[in-house]
This record gives structure tokens, C-alpha cells and sequence, in this order.
């Protein structure tokens, strides 16, 4: 296969990720989205070259480990083994973005889907507005870091009109980083221009709806907490046990809406040291990708884009991307590819 | 009904397709205060329990259902568990005052 077709292959798969929504199947925006990254992934990863082992690949098997032993104790095994067969999806995502020269295409295809999104805002073929507006932001930055500036213009609508509060959060951080690089003084005037921002609306009791309910489900989940932790997606079985603040009959819900505060309930100490190290070992690099690893995280705090099949595709792939930077852990892999790409 | 155990038998990874089956039977049985759908429904919660044993949404009819099948200590097992999992509900002082 050659690079132009390659890339052209990379431009749909991304493409019919962001479009893929099914209304009669049930969870159409997710499940479907899932089907598609589980039986499309491997394949891409089949045609395409061996690549190193490297630190970060290390510590995402560990991880992977870990949830893997978490079954032994967890609350249900049903919910698990489901979070279980999507972290592995999560984990070929990664290794394709690893064995990926350029994610052009990717940004590409994913600005094209988003656009359609664009007829029927706020939420579009996403059905969740959150869950479409994470995505567009993480996709600007993307094209905005590999200059692809024509593609920008239509899916900026995508993430202002989602309404999104983890979108601007997200944008904001991400843009503090940027500036902090360039210029130190202008990027402490933003910090300051944003927590006043921030403090306005606390004073003024505008925009401020739900914040709430998730402090208390915060507390609640520190609750639950344990060296080991209580299995991976147990979220939702274990929740309503150990929940005081939250009348678990009228709203149960499946995400703790801050994905470390799930992790450490889910997977324990260890999964959130390996989460943390994961994170700051991405962004010790140089790269501009960092840009997009920074929103990720941020909006992580605020949301679930973690478990959302669309926003954690782009941050596997790029981080998997990103890896190519780091020194191969062991001896160089031997290449015994029968189709090779070469100059991808 | 078939369908509903269908659903649970082929995907019985995702929690509403495992507990709609013993969700449908309970409400039958409770809104047409039916000792017949009652009987049918006992086993099929009984048996959703063994995996979602922390939901709530199935622990409330449990509790109203083998009270009224005449499983008090069943009953009883019950509402102390959905006291831990619904601990804010107003459904919680309704049941306290039916099992007294």
C-alpha cells in the first residue's frame, strides 16, 4: 500500500468514528462507535511495521495488568469484563498511533465528521453535547498543531455551541500552555483574566448548575476508596453502596465525572500512580501534541472523556504517537512483516 | 417477556439489558397487585440479584415483592440492603412504614 493511500485509508476510518450513529441500536453514539474502533483497529495495526517498546508502552501494559488481576475482586464481573474489552481497545488504538509517521489524515477525517455534526447542534451524531465538544476541541488543536487551518473554520461551531463547561476549561488550559511557552507575562494575565472569570460566575450563580451534584458525588467516591480498589468498571455497581450525598434510586450514575477519582476508585493506588506517570511522562516532551494531551487531561477532570469513544481515540492515538519520541525500552524489534509500509 | 431474558442471555454485559426482565415481571406484579406475576417475578430477582446485588432500582421491588409472596426474612435481608444502597430516598420511609 503506498502513503497516499494510506492516508486516504486513515482519513475514513477516522471519519466514520465521528460519524457512526446507529438510533436503533442501544447506546448507538458509543457501542457502535466501539464496534467500529474493535474490528477496524487491528487490521491497521496488521499492514503496518513493527515499532519499539518504549517506556510508555510499558507502563500502559502495566496498567492493563492491573485492571487484568482487578477482576479477582470486583463488585461485577459482567461491568468489568465490558470496561476490560474497552481498555484493549484503547491499547491497539495506542499502538497504531505508535506506528503512525503522521496523523494528518486522522485530523482530517475526524474535522469532516464533526462538520456534519454541525446540522444538528448541540449534540449531533454524538447525542451527548459534552461528548461532541470534547471531541471538536481535542480535533482543533489537532489540526490547529499540523496547520491544517481551512479545516478549523467548520468545526469550531461544534465545540462553542456544545455548551460545554469542560470544553472551555479545557481550551483555556490548553491555550495558557501555548502562551506560557511563548511569553510567561501575557500567559499569568490569562491565568488571572480566567480565575476572575471563574470567580465572577461563582459570585453571580452563572453557569454554575450541577457543580453540586458532582462535589458530591466526589466526596462519596473518596469514600470508596481502597489501596487495591474495588475492580475495573465498578463504578456504577459500587457506587450506590458506599454513595451518602446522592439519592442513588433517582440518579445512578456510571462515571464518577473526573476520570483520576474513577481510576483510583476502580483500580486502586497503583492504577493512579501508573495514570499519573503516564501523564507527566507524555507531557515531558517537547512535541506540540502535548497541546492536546493538556486539554484531554483537564476536560478529565471535569468529565469523562476517558470512557467516550471518540475523545479517548484521539488521546491514545496521539499519545501512542507522541511515544515514538522515547528510546525503545529493550532491543530493537526485528521487522517480519509480510506487507510493509514503506516511508509512512 | 422472551425477548427481555433474550436480551440478557446474548449481551448480559450491559446493566439494563440484565436487569429489564425482573424490572417489567416486578412492576406487573405490583402495579396489577398480582400474587400470579408476583410467583414469576420472585425467581427472576432473585437471580438478578446474584449479579447486581447493589442496584437499588431492583432491591426496592425485591423487598415489597417477597414481602408480599409472604418471605418476610427475605424481606427483611432486603431492605437493610437497599437502606445502604438508597440511603437518600423518600422510597426508604415508605418501605420502613409498609414493613412495620
Amino acid at each position: 500500500m503506498r502513503v497516499g493511500a494510506l492516508n486516504i485509508v486513515l482519513s475514513f476510518y477516522s471519519f466514520f468514528l465521528s460519524i457512526l450513529y446507529v438510533p436503533v441500536f442501544f447506546n448507538g453514539a458509543t457501542n457502535t462507535r466501539w464496534i467500529w474502533l474493535a474490528l477496524t483497529t487491528p487490521i491497521l495495526i496488521l499492514c503496518l511495521e513493527k515499532q519499539k517498546f518504549t517506556l510508555l508502552h510499558f507502563i500502559g501494559l502495566l496498567f492493563l495488568l492491573l485492571s487484568c488481576i482487578s477482576l479477582n475482586w470486583t463488585f461485577n464481573l459482567y461491568d468489568s469484563i465490558e470496561a476490560l474489552i474497552k481498555l484493549l481497545i484503547i491499547a491497539q488504538v495506542f499502538v497504531l498511533g505508535s506506528k503512525l509517521k503522521d496523523l494528518r489524515p486522522i485530523f482530517i477525517g475526524l474535522a469532516i465528521g464533526i462538520t456534519i455534526s454541525n446540522f444538528n447542534l448541540p449534540s449531533g451524531l454524538f447525542v451527548n453535547k459534552s461528548m461532541l465538544g470534547e471531541a471538536a476541541l481535542l480535533t482543533i488543536i489537532g489540526l490547529f498543531i499540523y496547520n491544517l487551518w481551512w479545516f478549523i473554520v467548520p468545526v469550531v461551531p461544534a465545540a462553542i455551541l456544545s455548551g460545554s463547561r469542560g470544553v472551555v476549561v479545557g481550551f483555556l488550559s490548553a491555550l495558557v500552555a501555548y502562551t506560557w511557552n511563548k511569553n510567561k507575562a501575557i500567559a499569568i494575565l490569562l491565568i488571572v483574566l480566567i480565575l476572575s472569570f471563574v470567580s465572577a460566575s461563582f459570585a453571580l450563580n452563572i453557569g454554575v448548575g450541577s457543580i453540586k451534584e458532582r462535589i458530591d458525588m466526589w466526596v462519596d467516591s473518596f469514600k470508596a476508596f481502597s489501596f487495591w480498589g474495588n475492580g475495573i468498571g465498578s463504578f456504577h455497581a459500587a457506587f450506590p453502596y458506599y454513595s451518602d450525598n446522592i439519592d442513588t434510586l433517582k440518579y445512578r450514575p456510571t462515571y464518577a465525572h473526573n476520570d483520576l477519582i474513577q481510576i483510583m476508585f476502580e483500580i486502586g493506588v497503583f492504577g493512579l500512580i501508573l495514570a499519573i506517570t503516564f501523564a507527566t511522562t507524555l507531557l515531558k516532551t517537547n512535541s506540540n501534541e502535548k497541546y492536546i494531551i493538556i486539554a484531554f487531561l483537564v476536560m478529565a477532570q471535569f468529565s469523562f472523556p476517558f470512557y467516550m469513544p471518540v475523545s479517548v481515540f484521539i488521546f491514545t492515538l496521539v499519545a501512542g504517537h507522541m511515544s515514538r519520541n522515547w528510546n525503545c525500552l529493550f532491543s530493537e524489534a526485528p521487522t517480519g512483516r509480510v506487507l510493509r509500509m514503506e516511508g509512512v | 417477556m422472551k425477548y427481555f431474558k433474550l436480551s440478557k442471555e446474548y449481551y448480559p454485559f450491559d446493566y439494563h439489558f440484565r436487569i429489564v426482565s425482573s424490572i417489567e415481571l416486578s412492576k406487573l406484579a405490583i402495579n396489577n397487585n398480582s400474587m400470579e406475576y408476583a410467583i414469576k417475578a420472585l425467581p427472576v430477582l432473585n437471580n438478578a440479584l446474584i449479579i447486581d446485588g447493589y442496584s437499588p432500582e431492583l432491591l426496592g421491588p425485591a423487598v415489597i415483592i417477597n414481602y408480599g409472596v409472604g418471605n418476610v426474612k427475605e424481606a427483611k435481608q432486603y431492605y437493610l440492603l437497599f437502606k445502604q444502597t438508597a440511603k437518600r430516598s423518600n422510597f426508604l420511609d415508605f418501605m420502613k412504614g409498609q414493613l412495620q
